[in-house]
């Protein structure tokens, strides 16, 4: 058998260039349908493992499908915000369990997403605590276990700038490091999560300033617009400890804060159907189910795949017409060779086994270079964080 | 002792017809079955050599010492092919993409032969007989004409085969490599004591023999020559 393996890779080498296309063809054949298949599930099982949790989002009226994503895979503010008051209107329904997400911010030049929210968001979601505690201080933060690995033991976190030259009243802050999550493997990974209060602090609803510091009045961007004594300190302490954190202080009315969504944890059946149909004439807010959403989405990327999965099946047709035309002419071509080992006491068996061989050489190859594209593919793909 | 006995042979759909009544060739003998081309000669060499077309009509005997060839299987055949003919074609039939030490061991490698040190020795002495052991690694196609054809002599003579065959050896070879090639081709047959038979149409080299048959003779009950 060696010999005739030795014979095999002989005439391969021999006909490399034939032998590296064919390699190429088939491994290409077999690694794109492989790869699609294999980032296509990949999505999916993304998909599918943040599409339960939480069972339902509150948000602004608008995009069902920019409100879902964006609350569950953390990637940027919403255009439609809900109020603070909108979030207590949703709690007093029972039955549930809530969470506001507020995700207006970022931090590390927008790689991190800064999400506003409260410590039930941990509990209901199932993010443990590896080390320290939670956000329960204005200006602390616990972060994914992507962030505490990136921060290299630094004790903070600086938000990233919201306005123009850090003029305004939306300053960065530095949020000390409280809390470190276990790794989840998700977006989860890579937040840094506050208190709501903290949020909006970032927002500009409150600061810390001196006693006489009154600054310049807001600008109409500002959220404050319009609420008597709102004001923009010319100093604005941007980092709470012990001693400024008492000094913080907010205007205008709490209940007319901006949030994001709220994310809702119905604890049976009954209270989910209740509370649905409650917001269903609603004019201002939508209650999504993310399950759903992510469904249709699913079934977009399919159709896609289904298109894909046609265009790889006439690439394997043309690729086996091909591997097939070039066997057959290899055999034509060696019909002299061929016949000269039976005339040297060959058997026709060992003839068609030495022919076989080399198709299994070439065979291996493919898979080998197939597993190395499918592999390169993979990792070179975008992940649906990227896409969405 | 080599007989051919009522040897009647005819290509399907095609006028020629071999007839050999009788053709003895004693043991060791070398013999040139002299004719020109086309005229059924090397027809005859494979036939001997057990090579026949599918669909042939073929009929009689042949006996390569007492054993009747042509009741063997095809698998019967090929083995007795490999154990005792050595077979040289005229164009040469090396692959090209082999070194030559893999093609002067190809009968072995296609078999279910060892490649003991036996072979292994075999295979150094012929060549070095060649002159050729710095480029036993060389792809054939580096080589000249005549060298190639002297591979293929060696792949003929590495099982020491007790009847060496060879179809128009020198016809595509200039006088000096020609002359090589006899050399070897007639010192080793000497060696390993073979019996050898040439079919040539060129008429150089024939005293060498110590038979020498027109195909004329032979095909159709014609009366033998010898030297």
């Amino acid at each position: 058998m060696f010999d005739i393996i030795k014979l095999a890779t002989a005439y391969l080498r021999s006909q490399w260039k034939l032998s590296t296309t064919l390699v190429v063809i088939v491994a290409l054949s077999l690694a794109l349908p492989l790869t699609t298949s294999y980032v296509t599930s990949a999505y999916q099982s993304e998909l599918e493992a943040r599409s339960q949790n939480p069972s339902l989002l509150v948000g602004a009226r608008g995009d069902r499908f920019d409100l879902v994503l964006r609350a569950q895979f953390y990637v940027g503010e919403l255009q439609q915000a809900m109020t603070h008051g909108d979030y207590e209107k949703v709690n007093l329904h029972d039955g549930l369990i809530t969470a506001p997400l507020h995700l207006s911010h970022t931090a590390s030049r927008g790689a991190w997403a800064v999400i506003g929210t409260s410590s039930a968001f941990l509990t209901a979601k199932g993010l443990e605590i590896a080390s320290g505690t939670t956000f329960a201080e204005m200006g602390t933060c616990v972060v994914g276990a992507e962030v505490a690995k990136r921060l290299e033991g630094k004790s903070t976190v600086r938000t990233d700038m919201k306005s123009l030259f850090g003029i305004g009243d939306m300053m960065p802050y530095d949020l000390e490091v409280v809390g470190t999550l276990e790794p989840t493997g998700t977006a989860d990974d890579s937040v840094v999560l506050i208190s709501l209060e903290t949020a909006w602090l970032l927002d500009g609803y409150g600061h810390i300033h001196e006693d006489n510091d009154i600054g310049s009045a807001v600008d109409r961007n500002s959220r404050l617009h319009g609420v008597e004594g709102a004001h923009i300190p010319s100093q604005t302490e941007t980092k709470l400890t012990a001693e400024n954190r008492h000094r913080v202080h907010f205007h205008g009315e709490q209940s007319q804060y901006r949030i994001s969504a709220v994310a809702v944890w119905p604890q049976d059946d009954e209270s989910n159907a209740l509370f649905q149909a409650a917001y269903l004439d609603d004019r201002a807010l939508q209650v999504v189910v993310p399950e759903q959403e992510f469904q249709k989405l699913m079934d977009y990327v399919f159709q896609v795949k289904e298109i894909l999965d046609l265009v790889f099946i006439i690439l394997m047709v043309i690729s086996a017409v091909m591997v097939v035309t070039s066997i057959v002419q290899s055999i034509q071509l060696r019909k002299q060779h061929l016949e000269t080992m039976q005339y040297l006491g060959c058997s026709a068996i060992k003839v068609k086994l030495l022919l076989a061989t080399e198709l299994v050489v070439l065979g291996v190859f493919a898979l080998v270079l197939s597993a190395v594209m499918v592999a390169v593919m993979v990792v070179a793909s975008p992940s649906l964080m990227t896409l969405v | 002792m080599l007989t051919v006995c009522n040897l009647e042979f005819r290509y399907p759909n095609s006028p020629f017809e071999l007839n050999v009544p009788q053709l003895d060739i004693a043991n060791q003998q070398h013999t040139a079955i002299t004719g020109p081309s086309g005229c059924g000669k090397t027809t005859l060499l494979n036939l001997i050599a057990g090579i026949k077309p599918v669909h042939a009509g073929l009929s009689g005997e042949i006996t390569l010492n007492h054993e009747r060839l042509l009741d063997k299987s095809d698998q019967q055949q090929r083995q007795f092919r490999l154990d005792n003919v050595g077979f040289v074609f005229q164009d040469f039939r090396l692959i090209e993409y082999l070194s030559m030490r893999d093609n002067i061991l190809l009968p072995v490698m296609l078999s279910s032969l060892p490649q003991d040190a036996e072979i292994a020795e075999r295979l150094d002495y012929l060549i070095q007989k060649m002159g050729l052991s710095e480029l036993s690694n060389r792809q054939v196609s580096q080589f000249s004409r005549g060298e190639q054809q002297r591979i293929a002599i060696c792949r003929a003579l590495l099982n020491k085969p007790q009847l060496i065959l060879a179809d128009e050896p020198t016809a595509n070879l200039d006088a000096d490599n020609a002359k090589q090639v006899w050399d070897l081709l007639f010192e080793q047959a000497n060696e390993i004591n073979a019996t050898l038979i040439v079919v040539t149409h060129a008429a150089d080299n024939l005293d060498r023999f110590s038979q020498v048959l027109p195909f004329s003779q032979i095909n159709a009950g014609g009366q033998l020559c010898s030297t």
